[in-house]
């Protein structure tokens, strides 16, 4: 009898059209908001993972209220099934089953779509944790069996939306500030790059208990001669969910602002040419594009200068680290046309430190032939002489679309003017530069040679005119 | 006129009640503990706004609409009455809430604007809800208001960062956005002109 309930229930569940619009419309959302524009990132999946099991949420809402409706349909039309030979407990169990089934379905489709998408994007960075999905798909499948329990304890249109409601806001609200509920809720949406391990596995098994608690509180509402052990199985299942969601409360977590709570994760290093790149453990697969922004520099340079070239390491934004005698990246990474300021970023780090500069440093370099060899550096990266306009970069994100920025003056971090900029674009026009460079790279990059003194060095014809810019000069 | 006024005590007493007591109960408890930020703030506002509109669609449940064939009273006029109790209940929910939560964050809050916000959610959900209640019977029919909300909500979380109607307080933006959204209430209200319309035919037949 449930047998063919269930089947009934699934058919009338799957031509419902809330479930899919919900699906689609969701996913269309994650893709505006997180894979085009100014947030096109590189694929992270220890952040995007939770964030696609946030996802989920929405496909659960939408659970939640189909199966509330399904059950509230027996007060509506109840001359209609009246007739009917199922009893109230068969029908609970059928709709639980048919939208837990359907739920996890949809859940597990949305999120593996968003994945799929994303790997096969490549360069991807982080770790992908089976658990966390399979929380995803376990909170769209338990909220079959909330709906109906509350169906038939609070039979009202209204308890199903404003459930939600509470569900939804205190959800957003922890994951925008922390606190509210914690592991208790159905997803805790807080993520960081680099913080101490989610308590993934525990919470599935939290998600799991509260879903045959509903079952169970949904069945006691029926007589039955089954009714003391549908008890102990209620009471067996929030025992266990209180005590897993204590556990995993008692785990330390990551701060709302994306702060590590605990030390570092460790980091992965890899040598590719005269350059050391140090990722975050799990975000190796990042390293080629890093690379990708040293490797012309690395190319230009003489033999020489190739030894002292700064090791590349990447931070997150709470945990800044020591960066002297290295050039961060963050844990952020641009993707498409979005992936240009942040290689010049780490371009321009990497001319600067190849030619004695310091990007930390506020002075002016105007005048310093070292300039114009780093802006001709930056150029093999970049194809022109980059101007001296500011250049910002995304360090750190927040699930709720929080952003942690940094900034640098210029590409190089140093002052400099049109001067330079002039006699570094001519050089790239200039097909023997390179040899010039290399072979004069010594008195170059020396701050004490002028412009002046290294035009006739560089093939250059003209003059150039000094005018401080009024920071220090850079020593 | 003097028919409206006459007609206001009978349908007051008709209305459902029970959806929009229930979320001026979980409004004003969520604005009484929710953290006392801007940011939480305006996210606590406007899903109590949703959630009102969502609710007053309840009221334009007239469960003897389908089977009065000759009402002493036209149908427009009943439904429009309706719609006022609806959205007197709505001020009062948005009011209060607005005024707990605006004596508990320190910062003042642009209230003016986030009028228009919650007016806006409320009509959008009472037009919803007077489209469904016209075309399916039962108490049901009055989700149509919620859906019609959460609907409309998630196509404007759609839009690219520049067109977002959810401006914060600090937005440039903020004026201009608001007077759009003011001049986007005629739509609403037009939808529950041409819903709360006489003949309800397709109705009649099913019923």
């Amino acid at each position: 009898m449930t047998g063919a309930l269930f089947r009934s229930e699934l058919g009338r569940a799957l031509r419902n059209p809330l479930l899919w619009l919900v699906a689609v419309a969701v996913h269309a959302a994650a893709v505006r908001t997180r894979l085009s524009g100014t947030a096109a990132w590189a694929p992270d999946l220890t952040i995007e993972t939770v964030d696609a099991t946030g996802d989920a949420l929405f496909v659960a809402a939408g659970v939640l209220l189909g199966a509330n409706l399904a059950i509230l349909r027996e007060r509506r039309m109840p001359e209609r099934l009246a007739a009917l030979p199922g009893r109230p407990a068969d029908r609970a169990v059928a709709v639980a089953g048919a939208f837990a089934v359907l739920g996890a379905v949809v859940a597990a489709l949305q999120i593996a779509a968003y994945l799929v998408l994303r790997i096969a994007q490549g360069s991807v960075g982080g770790h992908l944790d089976g658990f966390e999905v399979a929380c995803g798909v376990t909170v769209a499948a338990l909220a079959a069996p909330l709906g109906v329990a509350l169906g038939r304890w609070v039979p009202s249109l209204v308890a199903a939306p404003l459930v939600l409601f509470a569900l939804m806001l205190l959800t957003l609200l922890n994951r925008n500030l922390g606190g509210f509920g914690g592991w208790f809720l159905p997803l805790v949406l807080i993520r960081t790059t680099d913080g101490p391990a989610r308590p993934s596995e525990l919470h599935l098994v939290y998600l799991v208990a509260v879903g045959v608690a509903g079952v169970g509180v949904a069945l006691l509402r029926h007589r039955s001669r089954r009714r003391g052990a549908v008890l102990g199985v209620v009471l067996t299942a929030l025992v266990l969910g209180v005590s897993t969601g204590a556990a995993a409360q008692a785990r330390p977590g990551p701060g709302p602002d994306g702060r590590a709570a605990e030390g570092r994760a460790g980091t992965d290093c890899r040598r590719i040419g005269a350059v050391t790149y140090c990722a975050l453990r799990g975000y190796t697969g990042w390293i080629p594009r890093w690379a990708a922004a040293v490797a012309p520099i690395e190319a230009a340079l003489p033999a020489s200068a190739r030894d002292g070239l700064p090791t590349i390491v990447q931070h997150t934004a709470g945990a800044p680290g020591d960066t002297t005698g290295s050039v961060p990246v963050w844990s952020v990474w641009g993707r498409g046309a979005s992936e240009r300021p942040y290689r010049d970023f780490l371009a321009g780090d990497v001319a600067a430190r190849a030619t004695g500069l310091d990007t930390g440093e506020r002075c002016d370099a105007s005048g310093q032939a070292r300039t114009v060899v780093a802006l001709w550096l930056l150029g093999q990266v970049t194809g022109r002489a980059a101007g001296p306009a500011t250049i910002t970069v995304t360090i750190a994100t927040t699930g709720s679309g929080g952003r942690t920025l940094v900034t640098r003056a210029t590409p190089l971090g140093v002052s400099y003017g049109a001067g330079e900029i002039e006699h570094a674009s001519r050089l790239l026009t200039m097909p023997e530069a390179g040899r010039r460079i290399r072979a004069h790279w010594s008195v170059l990059v020396d701050p004490a040679t002028p412009i002046a003194r290294a035009l006739p060095l560089l093939g250059l014809s003209g003059h150039h005119h000094d005018s401080p810019l009024g920071p220090p000069r850079c020593a | 006129m003097r028919l409206t006024v006459l007609l206001v005590r009978p349908l007051a007493r008709a209305l459902d009640w029970g959806p929009l007591l229930a979320v001026l109960a979980a409004g004003l408890s969520t604005s009484a503990i929710v953290e006392p930020r801007t940011g939480s703030a305006l996210l606590v506002l406007r899903m109590i706004a949703a959630l009102t509109g969502g609710a007053a669609a309840f009221a334009l449940v007239d469960p003897m609409d389908a089977g009065t064939r000759a009402a002493p009273v036209g149908r427009g006029r009943r439904q429009w009455i309706r719609c006022g109790l609806a959205l007197g209940a709505a001020t009062g929910i948005g009011g209060g809430a607005l005024v707990v939560v605006a004596n508990r964050v320190p910062t003042p809050l642009p209230v003016g604007g986030l009028a228009v916000e919650m007016a806006l959610l409320t009509a959008i959900g009472l037009a919803g809800g007077a489209v469904s209640v016209r075309s399916a019977p039962g108490r049901a029919a009055a989700l149509g208001g919620l859906f019609t909300v959460a609907a409309v909500v998630g196509a404007s979380l759609l839009l690219p960062d520049h067109y977002t109607p959810w401006t914060g307080p600090g937005d440039a933006r903020w004026d201009h956005v608001h007077h759009l959204l003011a001049g986007a209430l005629a739509v609403p209200v037009l939808v529950l002109a041409l819903a709360n319309r006489e003949g309800v035919r397709g109705l009649r037949r099913r019923g």
